[in-house]
């Protein structure tokens, strides 16, 4: 389940909950004073760890709204890309043509379409979220939480249906202007490529609104490749312990009380 | 008190007097006991001590001189050069009234806010940048630049009357108790009255039945831009409508460019799993689909396609793919802003919209409420000008780097180039920017492209009563002529919030509103510690959620003013947590939380203009307010804020407010013993505000009638302040022997009209008098006049400016003329030599009070024979003469330099007025009436103690207007006379009348207040028993002195030849229309002709009988010849109207036949 690659490590999402770190020490201190019906069922020790080597690796929670939790990607390699001063991340999965697939629209497409896109852009964390999980290890329980970078919902982009349209487009455009005919696109990513009429000379980058700017850098940054790695790899699995397990033993006691943590927060 | 306090310390002597002067209505001694339902008012006094009156313009001002403007100054703070790719100026601080070396506390105003008045000038402090920038390599900072003057709100932290005492303000001519919050520019003192609107950045669902649309509509605000987003029904199919878009979108096609592609997820984000929704909305995907639409590209092209664009000169040509970004990401809801190309914010801002629109289609009932006072927002002093600042300012960098592109163009230049040099050339574009949009009240915005007029209005200084009645003015965007009542009505949700009497009636009526006792409106605050804070107490982060558990059962959407920011699925823990923290003080007591179970949301406002109120926090139905507190706060060692950082008051908008069970008054806890209590108020005499204040026992009176005391309050003579004697104004009123009420309110305690009243107690007889009293006349005691009753005074300013010229030459003011016994000729009778009025001298019609001359020779150029000029400067007299049918006497005279520096005489003339017939007087219940006979007091009724009567009032005036509180007050009024004692009408409470009849008994008189009475003529006694006591009235503005008009003979107007029109040009009295066909009605010939004809424009023509047109002269001069010219009278206005027909070519021929 856990892969790493480059650098990055993704944790599967769907079996595991968010939680927000500082939820438990308030709510404890608040219940405590206030609502003394609400009495202590269990206490479960909380761990707290962080990837061994934070300066090239990194943890994110990928999110695939819309697939159900039964058809997990963590069986085969798949083919994934990002650009990081975008934050943008693309994993391309062979697409199921068993189930919900039209072949006739294919062939009317007249294109092989074999392969599905899903993107989407990582959204920094702030060092506020941490992932964890509940391990049973017989009778003793703990809960383990690590640091996450960002956090992604990956969706299909029908990246297919843009690149007919680009075709068909181009066509024309060849067909009108056979004198200066354009070859063969290059598009990596459709939602937000800019078509090639646009002459991108650096002279009016900054006449551009924010949003373009962000569309014309990400335009002109270039794809770095990942590797994606399966739950059942070696590398994947100690990760993955190393993580659940390497934090215990070691005590860690705040200095921060909670008042001090709440006015952190609210200083404007 | 504090200041009170402060002058306890400076003089001692005074010491045993401030004791005595005490007020009373703390009502208690320190051995009293203290019980919590009687005496938590205490609280209010101690808010008002806090707060003042008029703390929303105070706090608004505040906000923008010391965070907005620092906000501005970031989002402009550079300025560069096109030519120079090397030069910029950066705006590192920005302060008002003090340098950055200045000490602490520093208030650098240009004089005493007093003497600005009297000279004219604004009150104004200075505005200084400290500024970075580049001179040839070198990086230069400049610290403390002047860029302009910024008019200081009086009372603001950058006043000098900011926290200083009595004795202080004394030594600058000011009243203490005068509210501030008001400009002073160019001499006269400007109020910008708080501006209602609807709410920014909210969505507002609306449906109109007739046409079967629904609509969501959002206004978005940005510094930037301005702009609205609906999302519309069309045949039952959703759209997103925006202005710069040139058709509607279809929805699906809108959230698909905003990246949700999966038909599902749409699916999920609008209508979630509910079947009725989703069978509402599926038509919508048939459209898209219908389109080709299918991915986010296409849908950006498509909408991209759709863009009317507007570009500038320079800017690129975009692509289609481009518009559509472009237009997603920062046209539409431009609130929300797109970073790193996560559109998905702003994809499900637009789904709520949708989503909301689904909700009203599926249940009418879901539709918000426009004139719901949790969906407005109100815009006060300091927003107001941050918008006008902030245009200036963006002004002021482009002018100012037209300028250094200019310099930095030339190709040589001499010496090296300092931008500083070229930036205080515009200095005065900011300071004279402010001033003429405060002077004038035009509030033109480029950015938005607005054009607001009569945003400022004069201070009106009638009383005081009228001053405080307008800083508290709310005025309402909605146009007065439109026929709709919704905007109009008493809302619910203004109790407590505002007033709900004071209102004017007529055309303005409910759209002009006034804030109630107790409210505060909000400023901004910070969004983002409020944001983090939300995700600690577990809400789940809006970008971490996927779209089918967004609107699963029992999850609710968390909004932070306006925008989902996350879900959280314990909303009631959330929220309860939420205010706890408030509660502590760790979060701003004025952000807002509640739950809506209808659309399942939690709303948090940070936003400023915010109506709210402070409430008791009551837990398990007990009150935390609790006796100790309280006794706390009467000795001093606690203020209001500790009772909010203690957590046992706290502020509620309307919206909150609207989340909450609030209690009237203690005992209700204990009947509600079931449901939850969370608030308890204050007081509930609050609901009203400062004027309807004044009223004694209103909640005994017909609504209407509190209604009209409020105009009729406003319109008392009275005192207007300590200073009102230093004051020169155009013009005022005092009266002479003002007195405190008789039956007081608590109001006029806690806003000090006590002090400063408008009224007299008079003692009233009700009954018939005379037959003068009919149609509410009153019957006034001529010896009551004599004592001074209703006596006041009127002062009226006069200001003569002596000009300097071009050629050197100037106004002067020359001595008076004496004739050959060495007096001063007639005109000239009330002047000094120095050809200025003498103060206390009579001024009577016709003559003079200044003998100013100008130079005759003022036009002449400056240039050529000056030596000649200069030699024989001669003047002619162009003296002000005064006019009037009675005289007045010179008050004061005061000769100044404005800042122009010409000479600025100020003449200010005073006319002392007894009552006369046709006064207008009012008690405080709505109740007005003229002076219709005056009566020597012996022939006045008297009772068996020999008082008689101050006025008598008919006593038809009570059945119809049902205002039992001006009886109520008359009964307690005379308990008190005879208790020595002042009572109290407090709304919902004051003295009881139980008590008073009481008191009446104990003294021997009826408990029905009746006292038995006299003949003043036949001295027998009167045949009932005649309802007899002291009332509290108002002398209105409204005098015969100012009104009185007659005229026989008089000027004309030029035209037309007619009589002019108006008392003030001496006009004639308009036989109008109605009035014509009424005496053609009659037959009455004769007279019409005279009224219409030779009373006015009696115009003697020539009409040749040949041609039948007007010659002169006895001479035709179309057919040249005098042979059939008659002679006849026609209205001058006849003849203007043939002549202007000849003019257009139409030739008006008269046909005359003969009379007999």
């Amino acid at each position: 389940m856990v892969k790493q690659e480059k650098g990055l490590l993704f944790v599967d999402e769907e079996d595991e909950r968010v939680y927000d770190k500082e939820e438990s020490p308030y709510y404890q201190e608040d219940e405590q004073e206030e609502i003394p019906d609400d009495p202590i069922i269990d206490s479960i020790p909380l761990v707290m760890n962080t990837l061994s080597s934070r300066s090239t690796q990194s943890l994110h929670v990928l999110q695939y709204p819309g697939r159900p939790k039964t058809r997990p990607l963590d069986q085969e390699e798949y083919r994934a890309a990002v650009k990081e001063e975008s934050n943008y991340l693309e994993v391309r999965l062979p697409l199921d043509t068993n189930k919900f697939f039209n072949a006739n629209k294919v062939e009317e497409w007249g294109e092989t379409i074999g392969e599905q896109t899903l993107n989407g852009v990582l959204d920094k964390t702030d060092g506020g979220y941490y992932v964890g999980q509940i391990v049973k290890d017989g009778d003793s329980r703990k809960i383990v939480l690590v640091p996450v970078d960002s956090t992604t919902q990956l969706r299909p982009s029908f990246k297919y249906i843009d690149d007919i349209d680009q075709m068909a487009q181009t066509q024309r455009r060849a067909e009108a202007s056979e004198a200066n005919k354009n070859t063969n696109f290059q598009i990596l990513q459709s939602s937000a490529k800019s078509s090639s009429q646009i002459t991108n000379t650096e002279g009016f980058g900054n006449a551009l609104g924010e949003s373009l700017r962000h569309v014309k850098k990400f335009d002109e940054e270039e794809w770095s490749h990942l590797k994606w790695t399966p739950t059942q790899d070696e590398l994947a699995q100690t990760t993955k312990e190393q993580l659940r397990n390497g934090g215990d033993g070691v005590e860690l006691t705040t200095a921060t009380t909670f008042g001090d943590y709440i006015n952190e927060l609210t200083r404007a | 008190m504090s200041k009170r306090k402060a002058s306890h310390v400076e003089a001692e002597s005074d010491e045993a007097f401030q004791e005595l002067l005490q007020p009373t209505y703390k009502g208690k001694k320190l051995l009293d006991e203290i019980n919590t339902a009687e005496d938590k008012w205490n609280l209010l006094p101690a808010f008002l001590k806090v707060k003042g009156l008029v703390k929303q313009h105070l706090d608004s001002f505040n906000y923008f001189v010391d965070v907005d403007l620092k906000k501005i100054i970031r989002a402009n703070e550079l300025v560069l050069s096109d030519v120079d790719p090397e030069f910029y100026l950066k705006y590192l601080d920005i302060r008002v009234g003090h340098k950055s070396s200045s000490a602490p506390g520093t208030k650098e105003v240009i004089l005493p806010p007093h003497e600005c008045r009297l000279r004219d000038l604004t009150y104004s402090a200075p505005i200084y940048v400290d500024v970075e920038y580049t001179r040839g390599r070198k990086i230069i900072m400049h610290k403390d630049l002047e860029i302009g003057r910024m008019p200081v709100m009086l009372r603001s932290n950058k006043c000098i009357l900011d926290g200083i005492d009595e004795k202080q303000m004394a030594r600058f001519d000011e009243c203490p108790i005068d509210p501030g919050g008001y400009f002073v520019v160019n001499g006269t003192e400007k109020v910008i009255l708080v501006q209602e609107q609807l709410s920014k950045n909210r969505i507002i669902v609306e449906s109109d039945d007739k046409k079967g649309i629904v609509q969501a509509s959002v206004t978005s605000s940005t510094h930037e831009r301005k702009s609205k987003t609906y999302v519309i029904t069309k045949n039952d199919k959703i759209y997103l409508k925006h202005n710069s878009i040139g058709e509607d979108i279809p929805i699906v096609i809108v959230l698909k460019a905003a990246g949700i592609t999966s038909d599902l997820e749409i699916l999920q984000l609008v209508c979630g799993a509910d079947s009725n929704y989703q069978d509402l909305f599926v038509v919508n995907f048939e459209e898209a689909a219908k389109l080709q639409v299918f991915t986010q590209q296409q849908a950006l092209n498509y909408v991209g396609k759709r863009v009317k664009t507007i570009r500038r000169a320079g800017a690129p040509k975009l692509s289609q793919l481009q518009e559509g970004i472009e237009a997603i990401a920062t046209t539409i809801i431009a609130h929300i802003t797109v970073s790193d190309l996560q559109f998905r914010e702003k994809a499900l801002y637009i789904a709520t919209m949708a989503r909301r629109v689904i909700m009203t289609m599926h249940n009418p009932k879901m539709v918000d409420d426009r004139d719901y006072v949790g969906n407005k927002r109100l815009e006060l002093a300091g927003q107001l000008m941050s918008l006008l600042f902030e245009d200036l300012f963006k002004k002021f960098n482009s002018d100012f780097k037209a300028n250094i592109d200019k310099i930095l163009k030339k190709p040589s230049r001499t010496s090296e180039f300092d931008a500083l040099l070229s930036i205080n050339i515009h200095s005065n574009n900011i300071t004279m920017g402010l001033n003429r949009a405060i002077s004038t009240g035009n509030w033109s915005l480029k950015r938005f492209k607005m054009e607001r007029a009569g945003v400022t209005h004069v201070l009106s200084r009638l009383s005081y009563i009228s001053a405080l009645g307008m800083m508290t003015r709310i005025s309402s965007q909605f146009e007065k002529s439109r026929k709709v009542s919704g905007p109009r009505a008493l809302q619910p949700s203004q109790f407590g919030m505002l007033c709900t009497s004071d209102t004017p009636e007529g055309e303005a009526c409910g759209l002009v509103k006034n804030l109630a006792l107790m409210t505060h409106i909000t400023t901004d605050d910070e969004e983002l510690p409020i944001r983090k804070l939300c995700y600690v107490l577990g809400c789940e982060d809006i970008l971490g959620i996927d779209s089918a558990t967004l609107h699963a059962p029992g999850n609710f959407g968390i909004f932070l003013n306006g925008t989902l920011v996350g879900s959280s699925r314990f909303p009631a823990k959330f929220v309860n947590d939420f205010r706890q923290l408030r509660r502590t003080g760790k979060v701003s007591e004025f952000v807002s939380i509640y739950t809506n179970t209808h659309q399942r949301a939690v709303h948090i406002a940070t936003d400023g203009g915010r109506i709210c109120r402070p409430l008791i926090i009551v837990e398990n139905n007990i009150p935390r307010v609790k006796a100790h507190h309280l006794f706390k706060l009467q000795n001093g060692d606690w203020d209001f804020d500790d009772f909010l950082s203690h957590g046992l008051v706290e502020y509620l908008d309307v919206n909150e407010e609207n989340d909450s069970l609030i209690a009237l008054y203690e005992k209700d806890l204990e009947e509600n013993a079931a449901n939850q209590v969370t608030h308890l108020e204050i007081e509930p005499f609050t609901v009203l505000g400062a004027v309807a204040g004044l009223i004694p026992y209103p909640h005994h009176n017909q609504s209407p009638r509190n209604t009209y005391q409020c105009a009729m309050g406003k319109q008392a003579i009275g005192a207007i302040a300590y200073n009102q004697f230093r004051r020169i104004d155009t013009l005022l009123y005092f009266m002479v022997y003002p007195q405190q009420p008789m039956v007081k309110t608590k109001t006029i305690e806690l806003i000090e009209y006590d002090k400063l009243p408008a009224g007299q107690n008079a003692t009233v007889a009700v009954m018939s008098y005379s037959g003068y009293d009919i149609e509410d006349a009153l019957v006034l005691n001529k010896s009551s006049i004599d004592r001074g009753f209703g006596r006041c005074q009127v002062v009226r300013k006069n200001t003569i400016q002596l000009k300097r010229y071009p050629n050197h030459t100037k106004d002067i003011v020359s001595g008076m003329r004496v004739d050959e016994e060495g007096n001063a000729i007639f005109p000239h009778k009330a002047l000094g030599p120095d050809g200025l009025g003498e103060i206390g001298a009579r001024v009577e019609n016709g003559q003079v009070y200044v003998n100013k001359c100008v130079p005759t020779n003022a036009g002449e150029s400056v240039l050529g024979h000056n030596e000649q000029a200069q030699q024989a400067e001669s003047h002619r007299e162009t003296p002000a003469y005064y006019k009037g049918p009675e005289p007045s006497y010179v008050d004061q005279v005061m000769m100044s330099v404005s800042d122009n520096d010409q000479a600025l005489i100020k003449v200010l003339l005073r006319q002392t007025r007894r009552p006369e017939l046709g006064d207008k007087f009012s008690s405080r219940h709505g109740q007005k009436g003229v002076c219709g006979i005056i009566v020597q007091q012996e022939d006045l009724p008297f009772n068996d103690q020999g008082i008689s009567p101050d006025i008598i009032m008919n006593p038809h005036g009570f059945p119809s207007r049902m205002t039992v509180g001006k009886m109520i007050e008359l009964i307690s009024g005379k308990a008190g006379v005879l208790n020595g004692s002042l009572e109290y009408g407090t709304c919902f409470g004051g003295s009881k009348l139980e008590d008073m009849s009481k008191i009446l008994v104990e003294k021997g008189f009826s408990y029905s207040g009746k006292d038995m009475l006299y003949s003043g003529i036949t001295g027998e006694c009167l045949q009932a028993y005649i309802f007899f006591g002291p009332i509290y009235y108002q002398k209105l503005k409204h005098m015969v002195l100012d009104k009185m008009h007659a005229r026989a003979r008089g000027p004309r107007a030029v035209l037309t030849r007619q009589p002019t029109e108006g008392r003030s040009r001496d006009g004639g009295l308009r036989l109008g229309e109605m009035e014509r066909d009424c005496v053609i009605a009659y037959g009455a010939s004769q007279l019409l002709l005279e009224r219409l004809m030779i009373s006015s424009d009696a115009f003697e023509v020539d009409i040749c009988n040949n041609c039948g047109l007007m010659g002169y002269n006895s001479w035709c001069t179309t057919c040249k010849s005098s042979e059939h010219i008659i002679k006849m009278t026609i209205p001058y206005a006849a003849k203007l109207l043939f002549q202007e027909l000849i003019s257009m070519n139409i030739a008006p021929r008269l046909k005359l036949g003969d009379v007999f």
